[in-house]
């Protein structure tokens, strides 16, 4: 480093890691943009990642190739690599947002309920939408089930944040506790929506619920894309804010920050962050947990690096579980929600069994 | 000296929660270049006092004010210029290094380059002997050693002890309380500095003679009131602290001291060897 001769230490002995951590992100962002290349070629058709990099530069009306492969890369794949890019990105966020709003790192939308309200929005738009729900359904059009998705996910955070924080301090017991009443509770109701839904609606439901990526189409990602996106722009500004905010809430404010103002924004961000992803593809698991977790383990808890690593991080996990489900048993699909509950899970699990190595959780 | 030379006032000071008032009415205030030591029994008040003075706490009644203005009233961040908080234990869920936590600490002062926040940070660690701990994950510190890290935080927070013809604040809440002699000696001799170079520092403190020792002024809490306020080497000796803690005193002058030392007396309540330990008691 250049800088030696200012400070007689190297920044790496001071504990300065923040040349590491600009590398790692790099290393993720690169293997995000490798891994979507290489899903491009996976499918029954299969080609070869530099035959993708060509149709990717000759554009999506070139002539230069097979109209099939053409069609193949930029209609058919390329919107669903870009949406389960962004869904894994945005889950990963909502999951270290949360994570350093309740000061825990064991909080992640889907454990605590913020999916199951969110689901229940969506489900809510699709049976009463013809009926209770149907102005918001015609004012909104194509944005009428992430709306109704982010709004559900929205009052789940709220209420969770207000039953589980006292005085700053969440308590681990009663926000998974609340979390799994809030998720029951939401679970009930929607079971109760599906039960009053008609043929037409319960079809749509249950190729909702099913989830995964299949079927994307760029329609389908404009709806909730551009959402993904701007939490995806906002979130590093909450950074400074998030490592403050691990000291206390009282210590963030002495050192200057607006920890009211802080906190509402961190909710909203990661209620429509789950909004978009669960309005889009049903609930996926556990990648708020497992990336923003092994990430710290990388990078570190800085926020201003954990929260584009998380980004990246949840886009590459999902790139890669939805080149599983592809391929595993193919020509059939797995659900992607399969595959990461069946990483997740176990994963939670050891987190629960070491958590002793954390203070104050 | 008018109050606008204080630098902090503190004007019929309430604070009433759950119907019982916790602290006040209080007023006196913090003269720049001072080192003021807050002493009193557990639920005097005294925490109470120290959020109410940092802004975080709502009053009742009476106001508050930082070089003229009214603490409530002042955004965050401002505040944050002026004043430091030093909280009694932190403890952080996520593994952030020791290097780490001491830099937020600067969020207050933007435009420094790298190199300048590094030797910041190295210079603050080294005040608080914890030179070579940058690269420590804070949660595996121990409780003394996390207490330090905070003080080079909140060090690196106020910077300079005048800017501007302002004296800046440091408010300590119990620095002391887990660490071992040496580095409760050592801390208080940063504050003490802190008030020599012109900054105005109060300070929670359980160890009398720490206070007595360190400080200009000792202000006595009890109730949530205010029931003396001097020059510790007057009041050590007086009868107020017996009174207010409920302990014997034994008062000593050693040779060459500022101010006498006293020791709460023990005898006859300490390792009474003689009583067999029984089942039940009576």
């Amino acid at each position: 480093m250049t800088d030696l001769s200012e400070t007689t230490v190297s920044p790496r002995s001071l504990g300065d890691r923040s040349h590491d951590q600009a590398v790692a992100i790099a290393i993720l962002a690169a293997a995000v943009v490798v891994a979507g290349i290489v899903a491009l070629g996976v499918g029954p058709a299969s080609l070869p990642p530099s035959r993708v990099v060509a149709i990717l530069a000759a554009g999506p009306q070139a002539t230069d190739y097979p109209l099939g492969e053409t069609v193949i890369v930029w209609q058919i794949r390329l919107p669903r690599v870009l949406l389960g890019g962004l869904i894994g990105a945005a889950l990963a966020l909502a999951g270290a947002v949360m994570q350093g709003l309740f000061r825990n790192p064991l909080a992640d939308p889907g454990i605590v309920g913020v999916s199951s309200g969110a689901a229940l929005g969506a489900v809510a738009m699709i049976v009463l939408g013809s009926g209770l729900l149907s102005p918001f359904a015609m004012l909104l059009g194509a944005f009428a089930l992430p709306a109704a998705a982010f709004a559900g996910a929205l009052a789940a955070t709220v209420v969770l944040y207000v039953i589980a924080t006292r005085d700053g301090m969440t308590s681990v017991a009663t926000m998974l506790l609340a979390g799994i009443a809030l998720a029951a509770f939401a679970a009930a109701i929607t079971g109760f929506l599906i039960f009053r839904s008609d043929d037409t609606q319960l079809r749509d439901i249950t190729f909702w619920t099913l989830g995964g990526l299949g079927g994307t189409t760029w329609e389908k990602l404009a709806a909730t894309g551009p959402i993904m996106l701007a939490v995806l722009v906002a979130a590093p500004f909450l950074a400074r804010g998030l490592d403050a905010l691990a000291l206390g809430e009282a210590e963030a404010f002495h050192m200057g920050l607006k920890v009211e103002r802080l906190k509402r924004l961190a909710i909203f961000l990661v209620a429509a962050a789950t909004g978009a992803a669960v309005a889009v593809s049903g609930i996926i698991g556990f990648v708020g947990i497992v990336v923003p977790h092994l990430l710290r383990l990388a990078v570190g808890a800085d926020h201003r690096f954990l929260l584009p690593a998380s980004a990246f991080g949840g886009a590459l996990l999902l790139l890669l579980a939805d080149m599983a489900a592809r391929t595993l048993v193919a020509p059939a699909e797995l659900p992607i929600g399969i595959i990461t509950a069946a990483l997740g899970a176990p994963f939670f699990l050891w987190l629960l069994l070491k958590r002793r190595d954390f203070d104050g959780v | 000296m008018g109050s606008d030379a204080m630098t902090m006032a503190l004007d019929g000071v309430e604070v009433v929660a759950g119907g019982r008032r916790i602290l006040g009415p209080v007023s006196f205030d913090l003269e720049p270049g001072s080192l003021t030591a807050v002493v009193g029994p557990n639920g005097a008040g005294k925490s109470t006092l120290v959020r109410a003075m940092s802004g975080e706490r709502r009053l009742t009644a009476g106001n508050v004010r930082l070089h003229g203005e009214e603490v409530g009233q002042t955004s965050p961040g401002l505040l944050a210029a002026r004043r430091a908080v030093l909280p009694q234990a932190t403890t952080i869920a996520f593994p952030f290094t020791v290097f780490e936590i001491v830099g937020l600490g600067l969020r207050t002062r933007p435009g420094l380059t790298a190199a300048r926040r590094r030797a910041i940070v190295a210079e603050a660690l080294a005040a608080v002997d914890l030179g070579d701990f940058g690269p420590r994950p804070y949660p595996q510190l121990s409780g003394g050693e996390k207490q330090r890290v905070q003080l080079a935080r909140v060090l690196c927070q106020i910077g300079a002890p005048v800017e501007d013809g302002r004296s800046k604040l440091l408010i300590l809440d119990e620095p002391t309380s887990s660490l071992d002699v040496r580095h409760q000696i050592d801390v208080l001799a940063i504050a003490r500095r802190f008030a020599d170079e012109g900054g105005t520092v109060v300070a929670v403190l359980h160890d009398l003679n720490l206070a007595a020792g360190f400080s200009d002024r000792m202000i006595v809490l009890d109730s949530g009131l205010v029931v003396a306020d001097g020059d510790p080497a007057e009041l050590l000796p007086s009868d107020v602290l017996p009174r207010t803690f409920g302990a014997k005193m034994a008062v000593l002058h050693p040779p060459g001291w500022r101010s006498p030392v006293v020791l709460p007396e023990i005898l006859g309540r300490a390792r009474v060897d003689q009583r067999p330990r029984s089942g039940s008691p009576g």
